[in-house]
């Protein structure tokens, strides 16, 4: 089924577009959920909600962008909602100002996916959404720093030290292969 | 912000946009509960709770308003009744000398008419209007009940035979007044005769109080000479209490939780970790009586149940394993390339979690009340009924079912309903009379829970039953 005839059969909320709709979509955005999410079950609750929200607004899609975007955009808007709710409190963490340096690449390619989530799923919260954001959506600090309340110098705070936190991860990662050696 | 990318940003953006996790199937079948009508019914009820309570919450206010103002309508209803009673009373013939117009007794529809045809003239006469056109009319209809009396004032010489006080009145008032010769020989004795045995029958007997008649009052202000009618021994009906009462009452409840169903190691963790603490119920009702012995109660009730949830759990150790690629050295063949399995051992950490529980229930009770013993001051009665719910709410957390995290009440997980459903309520309620309108109210109570509070797809059913120890007031009206 195109994905014109999806939008539309879930306009008209025939159930086997709004599962089709959902079978395309739903493992990409649990992916996006876990990321944002404490645990599994809340990731569930997120992509709940969201695909709830996804269903009564999609009259309101205009197709002026991707239609997975737009509702990458929700499950997203739907995590920070449970975000701001929740109002995690940012946990300080002790950073060794030493692990701040450049990768190579060829060494962090052989993360697998399965490997990278879990460091982002085990990212302090406030480092976490701040990460998500900037990193992999593509939110500048002055929208991150809009969508949380918080400074902008916070966010890029945040940031660097969801960096050091994870490049340490990923060192930590590749010492076991070399302790193996 | 590209300037500022950096590589971590790069490989995670890289490895994880196109990630996918294949959900669980129940995450689906939640999703599709949520697209049925009855559903979408009922979140939009929940949605506008507050709407639909302050509606109900200003039902009762206009509702108690309203049975305030009936109750002052009855109370000149009552003083309508016994003037009309007056004047409906059977008046003494008139004597057959007198006109022809006086002969009979007007109708009440007469009397009216005359009176609207008095008030007409009274206010062109500038007579001092009453503001309430309710009450300024019973002086109206006392001091003029009569055409004649208004064509005494006109014409004097028609109504000389009907301003004649009677001898009734006369012996009634102990006045000693000479009537004039022509009336005595006008007037029939045989009339006269039968108003004075009337009037010594009902002397004989106890005749009831009279209580304090506007219509007489003002009569006798008037000076009115309408004696046949105004002395007449009416005996007024007993003012009867109005039916209507309300009743605000409040309870501590001692509340008992019953699981039924699911997995018995569930039922136990839930017993285990969340305790039932503090509950209490505020009820506003409106109470008529039929009759005795027969009363019907209904209203609003607010009942709220706190829990307190304290949970440890601690997960077991996390082993993970890798697959890596490396080389060995061989001494014979040189490096040689190999895959083996790396095991990252997290261990186990123990999380706790700490939560207020609240459950809210918005109910309207109807419970049938029998009233077993009345005295002067004291009422005992027996009442039950359904107690129909409106609305329920919780919040905090609570086990999940596989002991190892929480539910959140808010989340889309929370296994409550909206709606509590149906509810038994049985009371004695014992009132102490402290005046005209207050009694004092002690109502111990049970309420039964006959719906589960949790949505059938959770596996197992949760009630509460609740004892109940109200205190109040009621206002009669």
């Amino acid at each position: 089924m195109r994905e014109e005839e999806l939008i539309n059969g879930c306009i008209r909320e025939d159930r086997a577009s709004q599962y089709a709709l959902y079978k395309t979509y739903s493992g990409k955005m649990l992916a996006v959920c876990r990321r944002y999410a404490r645990t599994d079950l809340e990731a569930e609750d997120i992509l709940q909600e969201g695909f709830i929200k996804v269903f009564d607004n999609v009259s309101k899609f205009r197709g002026n962008g991707s239609f997975e975007g737009w509702i990458r955009r929700i499950m997203v808007n739907t995590a920070l909602k449970l975000y701001r709710k929740n109002s995690f409190k940012n946990e300080v963490i002790g950073i060794d100002d030493n692990y701040d340096m450049p990768q190579e690449a060829t060494v962090l390619d052989k993360l697998s996916q399965g490997e990278l989530m879990r460091m982002v799923q085990d990212l302090p919260e406030g480092y976490k959404v701040v990460f998500n954001l900037y990193a992999i959506e593509g939110f500048s600090h002055a929208e991150i720093a809009d969508t949380l309340g918080v400074n902008e110098g916070t966010s890029r705070s945040q940031l660097a030290k969801a960096r050091k936190w994870l490049q340490k991860k990923v060192i930590e990662s590749q010492n076991i292969e070399y302790e193996r050696k | 912000m590209n300037e500022n990318r950096h590589p971590i940003d790069d490989l995670f953006r890289d490895g994880l946009d196109q990630y996918s996790v294949e959900p669980p199937m129940h995450v689906w079948e939640r999703i599709d509960q949520t697209r049925t009508p009855v559903y979408k019914l009922i979140n939009n009820f929940k949605q506008n709770a507050r709407w639909y309570m302050s509606l109900a919450a200003g039902l009762v206010l206009i509702s108690s308003a309203a049975i305030l103002i009936l109750k002052d309508g009855k109370i000149d209803d009552h003083a309508l009744s016994q003037t009309q009673a007056v004047n409906e009373a059977p008046a003494p013939e008139a004597p057959s000398g007198s006109a022809g117009k006086s002969e009979e007794a007007p109708s009440i529809t007469d009397l009216q008419a005359e009176n609207q045809s008095f008030q007409s003239e009274a206010s062109t006469n500038q007579l001092p209007a009453t503001t309430n056109p309710f009450r300024a009319e019973l002086p109206t209809r006392a001091s003029n009940a009569t055409p004649q009396n208004r064509a005494s004032e006109e014409t004097p010489q028609e109504m000389a035979p009907q301003e004649e006080p009677s001898k009734t009145e006369l012996a009634q008032n102990g006045t000693n007044v000479t009537p004039p010769k022509e009336q005595e020989k006008v007037d029939v004795p045989e009339q006269m005769e039968n108003n004075e045995q009337i009037v010594e029958e009902v002397q004989g007997e106890e005749i009831p109080e009279v209580t304090e008649d506007p219509l007489v009052k003002s009569s006798e202000e008037a000076n009115d000479p309408q004696p046949e009618k105004a002395q007449q021994p009416v005996v007024n009906p007993p003012i009867t209490p109005s039916p209507w009462s309300v009743e605000i009452l409040g309870s501590y409840d001692f509340v008992n939780r019953h699981f039924q169903g699911g997995n018995p190691a569930y039922r136990n963790a839930r017993n285990k970790y969340e305790k039932v603490g503090a509950a209490y119920t505020f009820q506003m009702r409106a109470e008529y009586r039929f009759n005795r012995i027969l009363s019907v109660r209904s209203g609003l009730s607010f009942s709220q149940i706190h829990e307190n949830l304290n949970f440890n759990y601690t997960s077991p150790d996390q082993i993970n394993v890798y697959q890596k690629t490396g080389y060995i050295i061989d001494p014979i063949n040189g490096p040689q390339k190999i895959t083996y399995e790396v095991k990252d051992t997290m261990p186990g950490s123990t999380t706790t979690f700490r939560s207020s529980n609240s459950y809210t229930f918005l109910d309207i009770p109807i419970l049938l009340n029998y009233h077993m013993y009345t005295t002067n001051k004291w009422d005992l009665g027996l009442s039950g009924g359904p107690v129909f719910n409106l609305a329920f709410r919780q919040r905090g957390q609570i086990v999940n079912p596989s002991v190892t995290d929480v539910i959140k009440l808010n989340g889309a997980s929370n296994p409550y309903k909206g709606y509590a459903g149906l509810n038994v309520m049985f009371n004695l309620t014992a009132s102490y009379k402290l005046d005209k309108h207050f009694d004092l109210l002690f109502e111990p109570g049970l309420r039964f829970g006959v719906t589960s509070l949790t949505n059938s797809s959770f596996g197992m059913t949760q009630k509460y039953n609740s004892y109940n120890l109200f205190t109040g007031v009621r206002y009669n009206f």
